[in-house]
């Protein structure tokens, strides 16, 4: 750890308890329908189904995982679509791995543990609460302190969904919510045109593969994504780099207050 | 194999292969840098994986046939889009997208 912590680093934990507190509360209602999924199959136990809420602790992937094996998919077919809806994990770590290099090896070992989508939002190079500019100690106190709310959210939802069963209206359609959260995060992350592009190409996609297996679309549109917006954004920076980086500071400033 | 060993053993190795994902490069990377095109095109992750994430559940309903026809998750994302764009606070958006998004179902969209 740095010696710089003191002050700052306290000050991290409570920026990272609020800016996850906003993404967490969309989680709950989700959590509790996973809930009642489990609850209703004939094929996973109450307790299997909670468990793998720390297990495996990725939503999509858990639903997915639940309904493979109510139909009757053996082991191989439930891991590999697992690995499959999650394979974009592979890229969060990969964006996040620069900013921790220098961190200590417990930190890797656990921070790995809570890499879910919310938890990379807030704690990406690009994230407005923990810029690259602070201290490692405060990045790393912002990375925990922002995954405690989630995952206990998660825990407690999935939990309370097996227990109390369906008490939220199916007509409410809750899960709306979902998307609108991920909306919320893609125009914040979104701040210049190779960025804009990345989005198109991850959606289009995305929607066009939308009945294929195991959520290739969604893995698909995203590499492509990531692949022409990295090259875009080199052909941008070749021919105009100092627009380039103006156009990001600009966008920097401006997320500084983008959470409560 | 009994199902109940088949669910616990599924969930166990599922959990195994997620979290090698998310440590692949945190624990992997060590001193070394990707190279430079690579840590170009991974600033394009979070825009490219959410938009892939929220697409499919916004357009799930409508085929290019019917985008005419008003769609309420569509007109509600929508609106909720171009709210965070203005005020960039997520709990804004949550409370009025689904708002929007009840009124619109309410009234029979």
């Amino acid at each position: 750890m740095e010696a710089t912590g003191g002050q700052s680093s306290a000050g991290a934990v409570k920026r990272g308890l609020t800016a996850a507190t906003a993404l967490a509360i969309p989680a709950l209602p989700i959590g509790v329908l996973l809930g009642v999924a489990i609850r209703e199959s004939d094929v996973v136990g109450n307790w299997a189904g909670w468990a793998s809420s720390f297990l495996i602790f990725a939503g999509a992937a858990q639903f997915a995982a639940v309904e493979l094996l109510d139909q009757g998919a053996g082991v191989a077919a439930v891991v590999a679509a697992v690995f499959m809806i999650n394979a974009r994990h592979l890229m969060y770590s990969a964006a996040i791995g620069g900013r921790f290099q220098e961190a200590p090896a417990w930190f890797k070992w656990i921070g790995s543990y809570f890499l879910i989508d919310q938890v990379f939002a807030l704690n990406n190079e690009y994230a407005a609460d923990a810029p690259s500019d602070r201290s490692l100690s405060y990045r790393i106190r912002f990375y925990l302190a922002s995954a405690a709310p989630m995952a206990s959210v998660w825990y407690v939802g999935v939990g309370a969904g097996i227990l109390l069963g369906q008490f939220i209206p199916a007509a409410w359609e809750i899960e709306f919510a979902i998307p609108l959260m991920f909306l919320g995060l893609l125009v914040l992350s979104t701040f210049n045109l190779p960025g804009v592009v990345a989005a198109m190409i991850g959606g289009t996609v995305a929607v066009i593969g939308r009945g294929w297996p195991s959520g290739s679309g969604l893995l698909l549109g995203a590499v492509l994504g990531v692949a022409v917006a990295g090259v875009l954004d080199g052909l941008l920076s070749d021919s105009d780099a100092t627009t380039a980086v103006e156009v990001e500071v600009e966008a920097a400033g401006d997320r500084v207050e983008d959470t409560p | 194999m009994s199902s109940a060993t088949t669910v616990w053993l599924a969930f166990v190795l599922s959990g195994a292969v997620t979290y090698a994902q998310r440590a692949s490069f945190l624990l992997i990377l060590g001193d070394r840098s990707l190279p430079a095109p690579i840590q170009r095109a991974l600033r394009y992750v979070a825009p490219a994986a959410f938009a892939a994430i929220v697409a499919p559940r916004i357009f799930d309903s409508v085929s290019p046939s019917e985008l005419t026809a008003p769609d309420a998750r569509l007109i509600a994302a929508v609106v909720g889009g171009v709210l965070m764009w203005k005020v960039r606070n997520l709990p804004v958006l949550l409370v009025g997208g689904m708002v929007v998004f009840w009124l619109l179902r309410w009234v029979g969209l």
